[in-house]
This record gives C-alpha cells, structure tokens and sequence, in this order.
C-alpha cells in the first residue's frame, strides 16, 4: 500500500518566502498533526485539535458498507443506520432526540458502499456527551421490533427521494451494471422487498459481524483533547470484542454492458460512461485523480466563465451537448469507476456528446498541456484541501483516510501527491484504463439517440492515422 | 495611517485599521494551512435607482471579467493558478468578493480585488455573455417559489401598494427592489448604468476589506498596495430613499404560470405571513434571532438526525399535528434600518388545505406573544450559539461575519459576547419582541447592549402583515381572502 506516500518529501520550510510572514509551504506543514491512538482490541482514535474553534465534530467511522452484505440483505446497513436514532437500552428516542436538541448538537449518520458513519457536532463542553452517545446508539441500539415495522415506510419514502434524483438512480444502474457479479453492485437502500422484510435478526447479525473495534475508527476535529478522548474511547469502546476484520474479497470483475431507462416523456437526458478506476491506495491513484480533473465539471449557468480550462467544456458549450456534466473518480478499497456523467435536454444530439466524451478521453492519452495540468492540479488542491474548512470536513478526512491508508496524510503530502504527477502520467493512465477497456453505459430519459452500446464500445479503440 | 481604536471590549482577536482614504482592513490570525480574505464594498440591490434593477446582479456577474489593466482571459488565469475558490455576490445591502487561498497567494488575491473593483472595463461583448446567462437563470428561476417569494414578500412590504401610485405599481425601490430583476430588465442593463451605480457607491469610505488567517499588518500593507491610492471622496455619499413599510397582499395564481418542466416537482401552493422587525442595529436584535430559532421549522421529509430542530414550536406543533402541510419555516431578514419577520409554509393545493392552513400560522404568530416556556427557550438559546460557533469553523464564514459587522456596526463584537447577549434574554424579551413584531407593540428595547454597539429601530411602517402566496387557486378560494382571516386574529395594520 504505502507506495502512494513513499517517495514524498516533507516540504522544506525554508522555501522562497514571498515576503510573507507564512510561506506557502511552512503554512502546509504548520497544521497540527493528527494524533493516533489504537487500544488494545484495535479500535483506533484519530484527532486534530484546534484550539481557536469552540465546537467540534466527533464520530465513528466503520470499514462495512452496503457492499458488506448478501444479496438476501442487501439494505440492512442503511436500515441499521435509521434504527441509531431510534433509541437505545439506556435512552428513549425522545431521550435522545431531545438530549442532542437541547444542547445545540446534531447528530447525522451515513452509508455508503464500503463505509458507515455515525457523528455529532457538538459544543466544546458536550463533546463527551457526544461521544458517549455515539457509542450508546452504536452498542445499545435498542431494535425494538415496532420501531422497525414502522421505519420500513420511511425507507421507502426515502426510495422515492433517491428515485427523484436522477444522478443517484444513474450511478445506482452504474454500479449494478459493471459490477454486475459483486456485492459492490448493490445500492445503498436495497431493492424494496428487503426493506420491507428486513428483520431484527438480519439487524443483529450485521452488528455482530462489522461493527467491530478493528474496523472502527473514533475521528474528531476542533475543539478536542486527544487525551481526554482515548479516555473516554477506553471506557466505551475497549471492551468490544475484537472481530475478524475485513474479509478478504475477491475483487470485483469489471463488466462492460449498458442499462438503458428510456422515459420519453422526462424532459432531460442523464447519461453516464465509466471504465474501471483505480483503488485508493493504487500507485495510479493520483494521476486519474488528476486525468478526472482535466476533464473537469461544467454546468450551463456559469456560461463561458467554466471554460477557462475543460476542453470537453468548450465544446460541450459551442456545439449546445448539454446541460451541465461532471467527470468523476470514485475509488474503493480494491477497484474504481472513472467516468463522466453529463444531463442533456438537447437530446437529438446524444450522438454527439457520447463522441466528444470519448474523444477527450482518448486526447487525454496522447496530449496533455501544460496549461491544463496546473488548473487541473490546483483544483485538486482547492477540493482537497480549502475544503477542509471546518470540523465536519476534517473530521470526515481524517476518517477516510484512517480506514482507507491506516493514516492521515498531512496537506503537505496531498500537496505534494498532486504536485507529482506529471502530464506523462496522466496520458499512461488515460492509456491504460481508457483505450480499448471495458466501458459501462448508462441512460436515463429520451434516450433513443444514445448511441448502441457495440458503437460505444468500438470507439474506446479508435484507429489514429 | 490612524489606527482605529481596537474596543477591546468587543473584538476579540480581530483587529481593525483604516485607511487615510477611509478603507478599513479587518483581520483575525487564525492558523492553518489557508487562509480567506473578503472584499465588502457597502451598495447593493437597496442603492440601486428604480431604473437600476439588475444592475447590481450584473456587476457580480462582471467581477472578474477585463480590467484597464488586463483581460478576462489573463484574470480567469490567475484566479484558476489560485484554486479558484473566489466569487462574488450581491445582497441588499453590500457587494461581497470572496475566497480562500493558500497563504503564499493572499498578495496575488489583494491585489485581485483591487484591479477587479476598481478598474473594471464591463465591455460590451463581455456584458452581452453575461446578460444572456442571467436572462437563462432569472428564467429557471421562476421555477423555484423558494427563491421567488421572499423577493416578492420584499416587494410586497416596501413598495407603495399600486392604488397610492397613479401609475399602477410603482418601479420597486430601496429594500423592495429584488435581487433578482425581471427577465425584461436585462436586455436594458448597459455598460453605462454600471459604471454609473460604481461612480455612486464604489468609494474608500464604503469599502472594507477583512482577512482570515494573516497578521494584521500583513493586510493592511497588501490593502495600502492595492486601495491606498484611491483617493478619498470629496463629494458627500448619496443619500438613500427613506425606508418605508407598507405590507398588504398578493397573489400569484399558479395556473396562469408556466409549467415546471421536471414532471418529479409536486404542485405546491406557498404562503408567507410576515411583518415589520426590528432592525439589524436594534437592541432587540438578539431577541429576534433567539424567537427564529425558537420558532425553526423545517419539511415533511428531511434528511439528517436529531439537531435538525425536530423540537422548535414549528415542528412540534405544526409539522407533527398536521400532516398535509409540506414544509413551515420561520423567516427572518434583517436590514440596517429595518427588517422582517414571519412564517412560511407550503401545501398540496386543495381548497381545503387553502382554508386550513391560514389559521395555523397565524395561531402560531400570535401565541409567541403570549406564551414561551422555559424549556425551549433554553434550547433555542442553545441552537442559536451552537450555529454561530459552528458556523465560524469555516474561515469563509468568519471573514464574511467580520467583514459584515464592521460595515453594518463599524466594528466586531466576538461569538463569546454575542452568546452572552443571547443568555441574557429572558421569556418575557422573546414575547415583547413577538407584540414589537405582530402587534406593533411600539415599547422601544429595554435590553443595553454594552459598548454602544446596537441604535434603537423605529418602526417605518402601519404594523400591518405581509402576506404573499402563490398556488393554484380556485375561485372563491378562502386564501384569496387572507386578509379577513388575519383580522380575526387582530393581525392587521396597528397604527
């Protein structure tokens, strides 16, 4: 794994100073590390204090997602997710709910295909309390058996959410399609028969199995003692009986295939192309990071003001292609998905934006300038690293990256990570994962003129004379 | 340079220059790996002309196109060399250029602003572009009644009622005018009206630039090398129109607009109830936001666990009780010399749902004049400090607060001070702010602000509600007759 981070040199903080009393890379390293600490039953606490803010978030990060289920339980991590807030042996959900209100807290939990995540923001006085109830509702989850007959309605109101939201049922088809064979093809909810079935028991089970304190990391940013917080974590979580950790799982086969959900009558297209991406910790990581950021993100409304640097922008809004797209990596713990996802009403012209795409990924593999690389790379610094603009944002990275690296990297080292690749690596793995691979097609809407999938995937190995 | 006394009683770790011009430089050091820095110059929507409407719009538009000293192409360059976290906006009452860089950027980002705010070109090709934009958004946007009514409640409440003007609805003005100008207008914005409302309203004195992140003399020097030669105004500022309060009612039938092209959007008829409040610079004015959170509200469906304000009077008792309203929420705004206050909501069209949903507001807006218990008054204090404290982690957030408090109080009292005049309140200061609101209860704030950081309000209007709703209605559809129904409840004009 650690090939990602090796070969980074700490930022000398001796510089060239801009006449400036902090210098860009002394300001990199002047951010208080991320303390670590790992109890014996290998639950593991994470922290960056800052003393100038008076609030903090505080949360549990778990290595088990949707993608941790069977096809017969498909769901049952996200319903887990709901049962948190419904009450505990010690706590009532009234209790609960009004504890977290009236002390000005929040409390939020979320999953996604490989990870869970419970957190609260609280004030600095609370963020005991706060911890305290995140390991009630993780340990103690009460899953009384009314309270989960009546969150099967909510879950499924909250389908019809998701089913509203046309990129989330695109990239649900996406991910069933080309990891059609894996538990990574899932969704997140569950197909309606498991909600509506799902029992305690399942519950229980899934608990037992992922909710253990190897694949648990306890993150918090702001206003928090490290000390003081592997004290409490001790109390609360040290006597979790060790599991078995993450089994080992085959990688998921990458199929290339299409879904097509043609709706005539919906006024926009939404269409999504991907190949297979790179894991987290692949060596090949940061430069698709990188390829997914020349390709960039354009929405109609910023009109000519998003074309500074994405050619397939340029083009896209010439030629009228489409509403809006955005070029995506997402990675998992042993594959990915890159991709574009584009929303089009100009729906006659599908032909033609399925062969800009295109197009630019294979410009990608033979020609990239200069230009394009710096803004490409400062946009990476600006979504990695000014976003951190808060305890939830750091709180969340620090979590990520604890399951995903087993550390945190510092922003020097992202800095640096970005900073490293250079326009010969983006077109090798533009090469590599674009030309002539598998491609995952997916079509929501008036889609007739999305071109047939044996045409898609013949262009993904265009002859250049 | 004369260096502005620092009121160490209110300002915690910020600090504050100005400039022999008048400029003021703000800044808090605040370490870590980025720092945010925010131009603030005092004109907005309320400075423009009735024949200015989208002006201000279009200047945040313009920001960043070509200077006299560059153009657009050269300045997209720099600002996407800097990560490209920077724009610019436009309120009521000031224009803001924003962003957060890396430290080793901040003279490049001053420098930014500068060129940016004072030399811009607005060319006509470049204007052209963004006029076309603006006409596609301002159109998508009357698809979004969330963005729509509280313009309209604006209008609604400020500007003269038609009758009073001989020529029907009068040209909104001051705090009526909308942020966003009707689609038509913008084919009349020229390069000319933009340099005008500049001219007007782009002086040192109006100017404030504040920094996150940086030493205080850091600033200051990158602000002398980018503002210190701008030469002081000699002329006195232009006055603005007086505020005036009117209120009444209107009504936009849903059947006669366009359709919403997304066939996933539910029909939904929107209602807002709001009245006169006190002003930004009122003693009250801690008051006011500590009965918003009280009141809270939020939709049927939302996602999020508990802090969300599942226990404010709007949830427990209008969300939980009735089940066919979609959504009810406080609302609140708050100017320099006025300010509204009220509740929305949003229902399934249906006659009966028309009829029913009235009465509950106003039930609402008339019980927190009598009754706040002890136990969400402590909560509502709790969620209002937790949100200001929150939302300062975000040096973004902090900037935009300490840019805003010197302009509208010309200096910064701390998140620390602010908590404490929010602990201080007391049942009886929520319902008096409550009667000062819905009954136009005309006891000035009792409540000293220490420091002489707040100016008493006085009302500029009859007292009398705001209402704005837009929906499908029938005819005879009892909300069309809104007004009769308020009466009952004794919400009508006070004076």
């Amino acid at each position: 794994m650690a090939a990602f981070t090796s070969t980074v040199p700490k930022v000398s903080a001796s510089a060239p100073s801009q006449e400036i009393a902090h210098p860009y890379a002394d300001s990199l390293n002047k951010v208080a590390a991320t303390q670590v600490t790992r109890l014996s039953n290998g639950f593991t606490i994470a922290t960056e204090a800052n003393p100038h803010v008076r609030t903090a978030t505080v949360g549990v990060w778990i290595n088990a997602g949707s993608r941790s289920e069977t096809k017969e339980t498909n769901g049952v991590a996200h319903f887990l997710e709901h049962m948190a807030f419904k009450g505990t042996k010690s706590r009532t959900q009234t209790q609960l709910e009004t504890q977290i209100e009236n002390m000005g807290g929040h409390l939020n939990a979320y999953t996604s295909r490989e990870q869970t995540v419970y957190y609260a923001k609280a004030l600095d006085s609370d963020v005991n309390t706060a911890t305290e109830i995140l390991s009630d509702i993780l340990q103690g989850a009460s899953l009384n058996n009314d309270a989960i007959e009546r969150e099967r309605g909510t879950i499924l109101r909250e389908a019809e959410e998701v089913e509203k939201n046309k990129e989330e049922v695109v990239f649900d088809h996406l991910h069933a399609t080309a990891f059609q064979q894996s538990s990574l093809g899932y969704t997140i909810l569950g197909p309606q028969q498991n909600i509506e079935s799902i029992t305690r028991k399942n519950l229980e089970d899934y608990i037992k199995a992922n909710y253990t304190p190897e694949r648990m990391v306890l993150s918090a940013a702001g206003a928090v003692d490290h000390a003081a917080l592997v004290k409490k974590a001790e109390a609360l979580f040290g006597s979790l009986a060790r599991g078995q950790g993450v089994k080992a799982q085959k990688k998921p086969h990458f199929f290339g295939s299409d879904v097509r959900a043609r709706y005539d009558s919906h006024p926009t297209c939404h269409v999504a192309f991907a190949v297979e991406g790179a894991s987290w910790t692949s060596p090949d990581y940061w430069p698709l990071l990188v390829a997914q950021s020349i390709i960039g993100t354009w929405d109609r409304g910023m009109g000519a003001a998003g074309l500074s640097g994405s050619r397939l922008a340029q083009v896209v809004h010439e030629n009228g292609l489409a509403n809006n797209f955005m070029a995506f990596n997402t990675s998992y713990s042993d594959t990915g998905m890159f991709g574009v996802y584009a929303v089009t009403e100009n729906a006659d012209n599908l032909i033609n934006l399925t062969h800009v795409i295109q197009q630019e990924w294979h410009r990608l593999a033979m020609n990239v300038s200069a230009g394009e690389l710096l803004r490409a790379k400062n946009a990476l610094k600006t979504s990695m690293l000014l976003a951190l603009d808060g305890t939830t944002a750091t709180a969340e990275d620090i979590g990520r990256q604890m399951l995903v690296y087993g550390r945190r990297l510092a922003p020097w080292e992202v800095d640096g990570l970005i900073e490293s690749v250079t326009a010969e690596d983006v077109m090798r793995v533009a090469g590599q994962y674009i030309y002539d691979q598998e491609v995952a097609v997916v079509g929501y809407g008036p889609i007739e003129n999305l071109p047939d999938y044996n045409r898609i995937r013949s262009a993904m190995s265009p002859i250049y004379y | 340079m004369h260096v502005a006394p620092s009121g160490a009683d209110l300002t915690d770790l910020s600090r504050m220059t100005k400039l022999p011009n008048g400029v003021r430089v703000a800044s808090v050091d605040f370490p870590g790996h980025f720092v945010s820095a925010a131009a603030f110059v005092d004109a907005g929507t309320r400075h423009q002309l009735p024949e200015e409407a989208g002006v201000c719009h279009a200047l945040d538009q313009m920001a960043f196109k070509s200077t006299r000293s560059r153009d657009a192409e050269a300045i997209g360059a720099q600002i996407a060399a800097m990560g490209s976290n920077i724009g610019a906006n436009t309120s009521r009452e000031s224009t803001l250029f924003q962003a957060a860089v890396f430290h080793k950027d901040l003279p490049t980002l001053v420098q930014l602003f500068g060129d940016c705010i004072r030399n811009p070109l607005f060319r006509d090709d470049e204007l052209a572009e963004v006029k076309e934009n603006m006409a596609w958004e301002l159109n998508e946007m009357q698809f979004r009644p969330d963005v729509m009514l509280p313009e309209m409640l604006h209008q609604v409440a400020y500007a003269p009622p038609p009758s009073s003007s001989a020529a029907g609805m009068a040209t909104p003005q001051g705090l009526a005018q909308s942020l966003l100008c009707h689609p038509e207008a913008v084919a009349a914005i020229t390069p000319e009206m933009l340099h005008a409302f500049r001219a007007r309203w782009y002086r040192p004195e109006q100017m404030v630039l504040a920094g996150v992140g940086m030493p205080h003399e850091q600033l200051v020097e990158q602000a002398l090398a980018a503002f210190g030669d701008l030469p002081a105004a000699t002329t006195p500022l232009p006055s603005l129109p007086p505020t005036q309060y009117h209120g009444g009612y209107h009504y936009v039938n849903a059947h006669a607009l366009p359709k919403n092209p997304n066939p996933e959007v539910m029909p939904l008829t929107h209602v807002y109830i709001g009245f006169e409040a006190p002003s930004l610079n009122d003693p009250d004015i801690f008051a006011v936001a500590t009965l918003a959170s009280l009141m809270g509200g939020g939709g049927s469906f939302s996602a999020g666990g508990p802090g969300k304000g599942m226990y404010t009077r709007l949830f427990t008792e209008v969300m939980n009780r009735h089940h066919w309203i979609e959504n009810c929420h406080v609302v609140q705004f708050s100017y320099a010399d006025s300010g509204i206050f009220g509740i929305s909501a949003a229902v399934p069209p249906s006659r009966e749902t028309h009829a029913s949903i009235l009465p509950v507001l106003c039930d609402q807006l008339v019980n927190m004049t009598t009754r706040i218990g002890p136990d969400e008054l402590h909560r509502a204090k709790n969620q209002l400090k937790s949100n200001i404290l929150m939302s300062l982690e975000s040096k973004l957030v902090e900037v935009e607060d300490l840019g805003r408090q010197i302009m509208a109080h010309g200096r910064r009292m701390s998140a620390t001070q602010i908590g404490e005049n929010i602990d201080a309140l007391t049942a009886e200061d929520l319902k008096r702010v409550a009667s000062r609101i819905v009954f136009g209860d005309q006891r000035p704030s009792p409540i000293l602000i220490p420091g002489g950081w707040t100016t008493p309000w006085t009302p500029t209007g009859n007292g009398g509600p705001t209402v704005v709703a837009q929906g499908y209605f029938e005819e005879n559809d009892l909300m069309l007759q809104s007004d009769r129904l308020l009466a009952q409840f004794d919400l009508k004009p006070q004076r």
